[in-house]
């Protein structure tokens, strides 16, 4: 087993349907207020509801002459990172950037500005296509775009692991730090796909809720009555340091990333493992990682989409790894799911947890699943001291990322 | 030698510059070079496109450098018969 190690989280940004930014965000998230509602974007569509980060105006927040090249996924990443910076007390312009890396994760990159180019193609030739569809569109634009915005020289990647991607981003950061190859890792995930192209594709695997008569209650994780996912938007972007530089510089460690399990159900495009064995696994792999017991965990950050699969699946391995202890939430109930950066938004939401000892209401539970042998939060916040928690990100493919996050005292 | 035609192929390239590609009006002068407006080589494509879409002259890469100025593309403009 390898030695223990605690990245320090000392910076963390959030654009999400409930705000920009940090203390906007958890405060909708604490009051378990839903964000899902009609998408003007979809009218006409079957499924035509998503969570969208609200008033998020690019040009404002980032200049007309920088937002222009960029994809709003690139966008909502630049917007967390700089929050995270700021929140890290770091200043860009005199850090050595050689030793600060960025790991991103994003999957879908930015399918809107294809399909517009794709209509200029066939409507008016190939020289009429814009020379900015290929960084615009490509998947690695947040990672690229984030570290040029603060110059950022050290490794740079993004990880693509479908919905489990900011989680994997945050565990691979954590992996840059011990190996010594960097001392600071910008983290995270973004995601904004939510084009009428690829919400036919998620709505034609049966994966998409369509409660369209009720949006705000169609978000429902671990409720009888759930029946599918509602695609978000959004970022968040953690900062990383090994605990000892952050305490030289004085700055408040908000918790630790003590874990990172990673593992593959190897076994279907959607749908999990019927018995969940590449989730079990990941669990087992960041609490040994973390050198925690299960009794220890106090907290559990379901990746608790809503869907009757995944949601059964992984009920039943929390239960069969941790037993019934720890308090559960899913914080989808209020954000929906917003794919590459769920992993990331939800890490941010438990280093929140375990730093004030708070765990959100899981929005819209009214009847939980008589299956589920789980201790879910609702309606309310539920204060309780935490040593330690997990925060689950199963991505298509049956890609698992589970990251182990203790309490820095 | 300015002509009205300049100033008002000048005033389109200006409205351009900041409508689309998001320059503040005070940035465009016409000394000011595209490099200083963060014209690189991708977007002098783009530059090259939305003047043939609204002056209705094309021009290849090559005819278009960062280093030049906004007055030496308004007279590369002009020079081709370039017309508001």
């Amino acid at each position: 087993m390898p030695a223990w190690f605690g990245a320090a989280v000392t910076g963390i940004g959030l654009v999400t349907p409930a705000g920009i930014g940090v203390q906007e965000s958890w405060t909708r998230i604490c009051r378990g207020e839903p964000t899902a509602s009609a998408d003007p974007d979809l009218a006409g569509m079957p499924v035509d509801f998503t969570c969208r980060v609200p008033g998020f105006d690019a040009d404002d927040l980032l200049g007309r002459r920088l937002a222009r090249r960029l994809e709003r996924f690139t966008h909502l990443a630049l917007v967390a990172a700089r929050e995270a910076v700021r929140d890290a007390g770091l200043a860009p312009d005199t850090w050595d950037g050689a030793r600060v890396g960025v790991v991103m994760g994003n999957s879908l990159g930015g399918p809107r500005t294809f399909e517009r180019q794709h209509s200029v193609l066939l409507d008016h030739g190939p020289q009429r296509v814009s020379p900015l569809l290929i960084p615009m569109m490509g998947v690695g634009g947040a990672n690229g775009y984030v570290a040029i915005d603060c110059g950022a020289t050290g490794p740079n990647l993004g990880t693509v692991t479908a919905c489990a991607s900011g989680a994997t981003a945050i565990g691979v950061a954590r992996d840059l730090l011990r190996s010594g190859a960097c001392d600071i890792v910008l983290a995270g995930g973004t995601e904004s796909a939510l084009t009428p192209t690829i919400m036919a594709g998620f709505s034609q695997a049966r994966a998409l809720s369509s409660r369209t008569h009720d949006p705000a209650a169609a978000s429902r994780p671990f409720d009888v009555d759930r029946d599918g996912f509602v695609a978000a938007e959004g970022a968040g972007v953690l900062v990383l340091e090994r605990v000892a530089d952050a305490q030289a510089r004085g700055v408040p460690i908000r918790a630790l990333i003590t874990g990172y399990g990673s593992t593959s159900d190897a076994f279907h495009a959607t749908a999990p493992h019927p018995d969940g064995l590449g989730a079990e696994r990941a669990i087992r792999c960041a609490l040994a990682d973390a050198h925690l017991l299960p009794e220890e965990v106090d907290h559990v950050n379901a990746h608790g989409t809503s869907t009757q699969l995944n949601d059964a699946s992984e009920a039943r391995v929390i239960t069969r790894t941790l037993g019934s202890g720890p308090v559960v939430t899913s914080t989808k109930g209020v954000l929906g799911h917003s794919l590459s950066a769920a992993g990331a938004i939800e890490a941010i939401c438990t280093v929140l947890s375990v730093q004030h000892g708070i765990v959100p209401p899981t929005a819209n539970l009214v009847r939980q699943d008589p299956e589920f042998e789980l201790d879910i939060v609702t309606k309310a916040p539920y204060s309780m001291p935490i040593r330690a928690a997990l925060t689950n990100s199963f991505g298509f493919g049956g890609l698992n990322a589970v990251l182990a996050i203790t309490a820095h005292r | 030698m300015e002509t009205a035609n300049d100033d008002a192929v000048f005033g389109h390239v200006s409205h351009l510059l900041v409508s689309w590609f998001g320059m503040s009006e005070e940035e465009v002068g016409a000394d000011t070079t595209l490099s200083e407006l963060d014209i690189d080589s991708l977007a002098i494509v783009e530059l090259g496109m939305a003047v043939e879409d609204e002056l209705g002259v094309r021009f290849t890469e090559d005819e278009i450098s960062a280093a030049d100025t906004v007055q030496d593309l308004v007279r590369r403009i002009v020079a081709k018969g370039g017309a508001v």
